[in-house]
This record gives C-alpha cells, structure tokens and sequence, in this order.
C-alpha cells in the first residue's frame, strides 16, 4: 500500500511555502492583516508550526469580506492559475498553471499502472487528484475512482454487482480539499464539494458551482488541526484498515513528511505492528527527512521493520514500477 | 516428509453425504495428489472433541479430526467450483490471481492452496483439543498467535517443518516460486490473515468450510448420543447436508473487489449457522454441565504440564511405571533446553513450545478407541507418584482422576456426576469483565486448591474464526477482517430477496451476541456445606472485585 504525501506532487503543484509566498504578496501589510501577514511569512519560510498554519488559514477564509476577496483571488489562481499566479519550483519562478490544468508526473503514472493492475492499494493525503487522473488518462473513462469519505469507501468495497474491477485511491482529507459555493441560494452553499468532481477535462476557464453555475466556488482550505479535517481522517482510515487489513503486504509512504500528521503515522505504525508489515519512508534527504524515522524510533522500534530511502518520488517510484514486474510477478 | 511424497487415495477424501447424487466422481478427480498421507496419520489419532466424547459415554471412533477434515474439503471443494465458475462467467478470476501475485491460467494452483489449507487447517492441534489451549492460557505459558492460538501456531509450524517440507517444494516448483511462499500462503489462509477475501471466507471466516462441517457433524453425533443440547440443532438427515449445501451456495457470488457476498437465502443460511454454532456453544461445548467434568481433566493435565515442563526430578522419575508408548524420555524441562539453546526471549515461547513437544510425544502413535484419555491416565499415573505435593492436593487429583474413570466406564452418567460436583448454579458475568474476574478467582482458587475446583470460560462471539484484529490507536478496535458482504439490516431482518451490502461486522451480528462469562464452583468430592461457603466466597469476592454479576430472569 502506498500512502501519498506532497512530495509525490512536487514541481507539478505548488507547496504549503509557494502558496505562503504568494499571501505574503497579496496581502495589505496594514494593521487589520498584522496577523495573517506574518503567519503568512512563517509559511512561505516553511518554519511554522500545526497550530499558526490553522491560524492562518482561519483568518483568510473567515467571513470578513477583506479576507474573503483576497481568498477568492487564490482560489482562481490555485484552482485555474489566474493571476497574479502562485509560482512553485526551487527558485519560486515557476508559474502554476492551476490545479484544474496539472498532469500527473512520471510518479503519478507509474503508480497508476500499479494500481490498474491491482499491484497496490493507494492512500492518497494529496489535494491534487492526479493518481486518478493518471488512472483515467491510461485506461480512459471510469478507469479509476477517488473515495473521499468512509462511506465512499464502503461503498466502493461492498458494491455487489461491479462488472469490472476498478481501481481507488482513498483520499485522506489533505490540505485543500473541498469546494464550496458561496451563493448562500444555492443548495450547494451548504455542502463541501471534492476538487476532482469539478475536475473537466478540458479545464473550463472560471470556477462555476455545479448546482447553481455562478462563479462562485471557494475553496475551502483544512489544514491539520482544523476539527473537521481530524474529524473526518479516522473514519476513512478505519474502514480501508477493515477492508484492506489482510491484503497488504508493505506500508511504503512516498513525499510525506510526517510533520503534520501525527495522528496518520500513529495509525500506521499501528496497522504495519499488528500485521507484522515492514513500512518503507521515501523522501530526499533534507530537513524534515527524519520526522517519520523518528517517530518510529520513540514509540514503535523493535515492533515495526522500519527503513528510510533517500530519493524523490520522481526518481524512485518509477524505479521501483520498472523493478516490480506485475506483468510476471 | 522425507523422499517421496504419498497421498490418501482420493476416493478416501470425498465425503458423499455433502455430494449431491452424480457429482462424486467428478469431486474425486480434484482431489488426486492433494492430501498428503502425513496429515491423514496425525489427524486420525485425535479426537474431535478431546475428552468429550467419552464423558457422553461414547467412543470417539470415527468422530475423530479426520473424518472432520474430509467433511470440510468436501464442502470446500464444492464451494470454490460455485465461486470459481462466477469469477470466470464475470470475468473477474484474472484479477483475483494478479491481486495474489500469481499468473494467468494459475487457477488450479489457487484451488489447490485454498483445499491445502482446509485439509490442513486442524494439523496445529494436539490432543485434549482446545481445552489444552485453556490449559496452557491458564498459566501464561501462551505466546501471542498470528491468528491462531499460540500453540496452535507453534504445533503448525513445527509439523509444517517436520512432515510437509516435500509438499512445499513440489507446490513450489509447479507454481514457480519458493516454497516459503507456498507454506507462507497455506498458513496465512489457516490463521485468517490472507489477502483473497472469498478465498478466506471458504478457509477461515465466521461462515468457513470448517464451521460448516462441525456444527452439521457435531449436531449430528450430539442427536444420536444425547439429549444434553436439547431439540435446536439443525437437520442432519440423509440427503439434507448436500441440499442444504446446495441452498447455500445459491446466492452467493464474488464482487469486484474479491468479497464473498451473501444474499437472500445464502444470507439466511449463513445466519443460522452461526445461529447454531453460539447454540452449540452455550448449550453443549461450554455449558456447565460438560465444564464440570472438564475442569477436573484441566487440573490434571495443567498439574501434568507445570511438572514435566519445570522440573528435571519430576521427569526423570516420572518416566517410571509408565507404558514404553508415552513416556517423558527424550523431553526436556525448560531449565535444560535454556541451558542447552543459550535461549533468550519469549520465555512463554520456549514453554509453549516444550509443552507441546511433551504432548506430542505422549499423543497415541496408534489409533485406539479411547484416544485421548490414554494419554490423560499415564500423565495421572506420573502425577500421582509425586511426593513433594501436599496429601490433600494429592487426594483431590485422585478423585478426579476416579471420577473420570467412572464416566469413561459408565459406572455414572454425565449429569449424575455433574448434579454431584456442581455447587449451586453458575456465577453469570459480563464477557468484558473476563479478565478482571480471571485475577479476581486466581488467588482464591489457591487456597481451595485442596476443596474445590474454580471455573471461568466465556463464550465466544458470534463472529469466530477469521483474523480478528486489535487497532491500539486514539479509537480501540477489535473487530474481524472484512471479507464477506451480507444484507442490511439487523441479522433477523435478512431474508429472501434481501441483497448484500455492507461487510460482515460485529455490529450486523449483534442480536447473535451472548457476551457473558461463566463461573462455576466444582467439588469433585461432592457438594456439601463446605464447598457451599467456597461458591459463596467466590461470588462475595467477584462483587468486592467490582465484577458486575447477571441475574438472569426466572422462568414464570
């Protein structure tokens, strides 16, 4: 089983600091944003901790109108790469051209054809749904689902009358996930809509409701700590642990740092000690390289097989597809 | 097993009343080089309910684990060919195959690791049946299962080593992969925690192949024996077990994502089974009356185990007077195999591991009518020689050991004999407080060591078998692999119609549930006064332990 973090992503979408440099820019350095502008530039320096990320996220997507429009102005420039665009990449150059209009990675794609062929199960904590875009771009329409919700997950395990095996990455709620009109009429005000069921291939040029069609889709941003985000992680969590409990043989977690995610790792380490399961960390080394590793060194080692690999998922998870032969296992 | 491999003769394998008239043949043809002969030998020499058969008053003669084992592949075969030819009508087999990492055109070799996996399933028990498990959990000598019990994992691996080694490597070599890889995959089907739900569910699951046979088979022989679980058990006459099976299979089919789902009458079906398998449970298997009469056996046998495991002197000397057939020569106590290993670690592990090394050298090696009990008379006879014990210890050893000899002869009947050793009716406790009233009853049990007997058994859930899991974090979960889809609804809702739809939890079982633990207070020398203040000191302590006693309503 494959368990996603942002790094799986890198270079096609932007980071948790692309997107703090983009606020530390659009944001009024005046009293009213004193607050949020220095959090901001905690973020786009990538030293803030769990609880000043909430913050910040709080305080843009709260109801005053000032915060509202300059959160309207990151939704299109996130979702359909309006400008003034977030740039991404090392030098913070690269322009994001929205996530509507981004293309798996060679990562992506390698997963996706381990998954089609029911090599693997994928846990995904990205916003980006671009496993499933892979999926759909290989094997074409309705050739790969995203579960969004426990119940999606038991509902995509226990549909009785599939003709043809399909297969599903299991979103952990990520950092943006969810969409929201903001036309207080429309009965889709009061329901959160996941980004890849907006998703259209070709990417339309504004971000319309899917109920009402007004422009008025906001992005609703949950970052660890949000109670709805943590709220709605267990549930999805144990029930893939109960449908999936036997079938995996490895825990491989790719391009995820650990250090949001406490309770995930937790869960985890848990899962791969009962299951006597070996669980693999793939990351570059760098700052946060060692969160996972020592997480399992304080509470599970000498009960979980633990090993760290040094690559991006970029280099590795094609690597490792080239080196899994499913065709002739 | 060494040189070349034999097997039983397929003939010999099919059990004809699960066959529906015509299909014999074709089911015999399947099981040609399948069963290896080794299996058969260890599983003809024990009983299929340890002692029980005999405390009925009967010979166990062919309710042995074998025959048990027959019933189960039969039922199993036909199963698969049920779900197999669904996979390949819905085009869904490749997939299964791909999900286990095997190739295309590799069904037979599915089919023959799932039908391995049930003719092995019981290889991992030794004699006296699950209640040397009991035995063993008693004294903490019982290191954690994967699965399975911990001595039934140890005694699988070590006959999995000792007998089949040539079954691997010849599975191997027509799968083309490592023989770790086959064994790894029979034993992870036995213990619950393989990765093809409806693969498992046929092999171990709360509905498995195995739960099948025994409820039909032990309704069966309980009819024909006895009146002691009295009129619910399910038809077992000519004819009925195949067409039940047929009715069974009818409406169960495989999902996209391997579960076996169960609608309609397959739904209803596998309710009642698992219906009667907790009637079976509480009425018969652990009901006071048979518990009464096993406690005495346990004291013997735990007594037994403590000695030859623990004490050089015992099994040096024990050896004496005992037939050539079951002797402790060659075992070792812990003390020497320590010594002996440099041994570090699980000392439950090492315990375990030399119990069951001690049991298997006592286990009859020919088939004898009585089975087991020959094996609880000479650990009698090795115990009763030995003088470090206190006389009265010794004295309640012996009346139990007569007691039991008197029902293996007929001299008494099972319930005059439990009506004499029971003292009052049973404690009844809230399943959950099993534990707290285990280390409640420990101490007291000692210091009426030489009196009375204390007993603690709680029945099981009613979903058994199948890999039941623990989750540690923020939400404590105990629940059971999800590999089976049933009806929504409460369990008595489902019926002809219905369709499957959520998996097979705790939660759609729940009416099933009879989550309670029993005490009993047993005096092999008779209920008196005496053993009558014991059952009232070990209610008034389980009250003062905060157990939470059940009254049960009195009948009008």
């Amino acid at each position: 089983m494959f368990v996603l973090g942002a790094g799986v992503s890198y270079g096609v979408v932007p980071l948790l600091r692309d997107i703090g440099a983009w606020f530390v820019q659009q944001l009024p350095n005046d009293e009213q944003h004193k607050k949020a502008h220095s959090l901001a530039e905690k973020l786009a320096t990538g030293k803030p901790n769990r609880g000043e990320v909430a913050e910040l996220f709080s305080l843009l997507q709260s109801e005053k109108e000032k915060s509202r429009g300059i959160w309207r102005r990151f939704s299109e420039a996130f979702l359909l790469g309006s400008d003034p665009k977030i740039k991404m990449g090392e030098q913070g150059q690269t322009p994001f051209s929205g996530l509507l209009k981004a293309n798996p990675s060679e990562g992506h794609r390698s997963l996706a054809g381990l998954a089609a062929n029911h090599a693997a199960w994928v846990l995904s904590l990205n916003f980006d749904g671009l496993t499933v875009k892979a999926l759909i771009k290989k094997g074409g329409d309705a050739a790969g689902v995203a579960l969004h919700s426990a119940e999606d997950v038991r509902r995509y395990f226990s549909a009785p009358d599939a003709l043809k095996s399909v297969p599903a990455v299991i979103k952990v709620r990520g950092d943006v996930f969810y969409a929201r009109c903001d036309n207080s009429l429309c009965p889709a005000a009061a329901a959160e809509q996941a980004l890849d069921r907006l998703m259209r291939d070709p990417p339309q040029s504004d971000l319309r409701c899917p109920s009402c069609h007004a422009g008025q889709l906001l992005l609703q941003f949950l970052f660890p700590g949000f109670r709805s985000k943590e709220e709605a992680a267990y549930p999805i969590l144990w029930e893939a642990r109960g449908f999936l409990g036997p079938r995996v043989s490895a825990i491989i977690i790719v391009g995820l740092s650990g250090r949001w995610d406490r309770y995930l790792l937790e869960f985890l380490f848990d899962w791969a000690r009962e299951r006597e399961l070996p669980v693999l960390d793939v990351k570059p080394d760098g700052e946060d390289a060692k969160v996972i590793e020592s997480f399992w060194q304080t509470y599970f080692k000498g009960r979980v097989n633990f090993h760290f690999i040094n690559a991006t998922a970029e280099e590795w998870l094609p690597e490792f597809c080239r080196a899994f032969d499913w065709k002739n296992p | 097993m060494n040189g070349a491999l034999s097997y039983v003769a397929e003939r010999d394998v099919v059990e004809a009343e699960y066959c529906p008239e015509g299909e014999r043949p074709s089911l015999e043809t399947c099981f040609a080089e399948l069963v290896p002969e080794a299996a058969r030998s260890i599983l003809e020499n024990v009983s299929q309910w340890g002692l029980k058969e005999l405390w009925l008053g009967v010979a166990p003669g062919n309710h042995s684990r074998w025959n048990h084992t027959k019933g189960a592949l039969t039922i199993a075969l036909r199963w698969y060919h049920h779900l197999n030819r669904h996979l390949t009508s819905q085009g869904l087999a490749k997939d299964c195959l791909r999900q286990l990492g095997l190739k295309e055109g590799a069904e037979d070799a599915l089919r023959k690791l799932v039908l391995l996996a049930v003719a092995l399933h019981d290889i991992g028990h030794l004699p006296f049946a699950h209640l040397l498990g009991e035995v063993l959990e008693s004294i903490n000598w019982v290191p954690e299962g994967k699965g399975l019990s911990g001595l039934e994992q140890e005694v699988l691996e070590a006959r999995f080593k000792e007998h089949f080694q040539g079954l691997w490597k010849k599975l191997g070599s027509e799968l083309s992969c490592n023989p770790d890889s086959v064994q790894a995959a029979v034993t992870d089907l036995i213990s619950g925690r393989h990765g093809l739900p409806w693969a498992q569910a046929i092999v171990n699951s709360p509905i498995d192949a195995d739960k099948l046979d025994y409820v039909q088979r032990d309704s069966e022989f309980l009819r024909s024996h006895t009146s002691i679980a009295g009129g619910r058990l399910p038809p077992t006459g000519k004819g009925q077990k195949a067409e039940w099976l047929t009715e069974f299979f009818a409406e169960q089919q495989v999902n996209h994502a391997g579960m076996l789902c169960l609608s309609g009458r397959s739904a209803v079906l596998a309710a009642d089974l698992m219906r009667d398998r907790i009637y079976l449970y509480d009425r018969f298997y652990l009901s006071p009356e048979i518990r009464a009469i096993e406690r005495m056996a346990f004291e013997l046998i735990q007594q037994f185990l403590i000695r030859a495991v623990m004490s050089e002197r015992f099994s040096q000397t024990a050896t004496a007077g005992t037939s050539s057939d079951h002797s402790l020569e060659s075992t070792s106590t812990l003390g020497a195999t320590m010594e002996a290993e440099d041994a570090v670690g699980d000392i439950r592990k090492l315990k375990c591991r030399l119990a069951a090394h001690i049991l298997m050298r006592l286990a009859p090696r020919r088939r004898t009518s009585l089975m087991e009990f020959t094996v609880l008379e000479d650990m009698y006879r090795m115990l009763k020689n030995e003088e470090s014990v206190d006389a009265g210890v010794r004295e309640l050893w012996q009346q139990c050991f007569d007691q039991l000899r008197q029902l293996k002869e007929r001299g008494v009947s099972i319930s005059e004999l439990a009506k004499r050793a029971l003292v009052r009716e049973p404690l009844v406790l809230k399943r959950r407080q099993y534990d707290l009233a285990l280390e409640i009853l420990r101490p007291l049990q000692h210091v009426y060591a030489r009196q009375a007997l204390i007993d603690l058994v709680k029945l099981p859930r009613a979903l058994g078998g199948g890999g039941r899991w623990r989750g540690r974090t923020a939400r404590k979960v105990d629940e059971v692999d999800w590999n089976i889809l049933v009806p929504e609804g409460p369990i008595s809702r489902w019926g002809g119609g219905s369709k499957a739809c959520r998996p097979l939890t705790d939660e759609a079982v729940r009416e099933l549930e009879r989550p309670y633990a029993r005490v009993l207070v047993v005096a092999p020398f008779g209920s008196d006064v005496h053993s009558e203040y014991i059952w009232d000191r070990v209610r008034a302590a389980l009250l003062e332990g905060g157990v939470e006693l059940v009254r049960r309503a009195r009948r009008a």
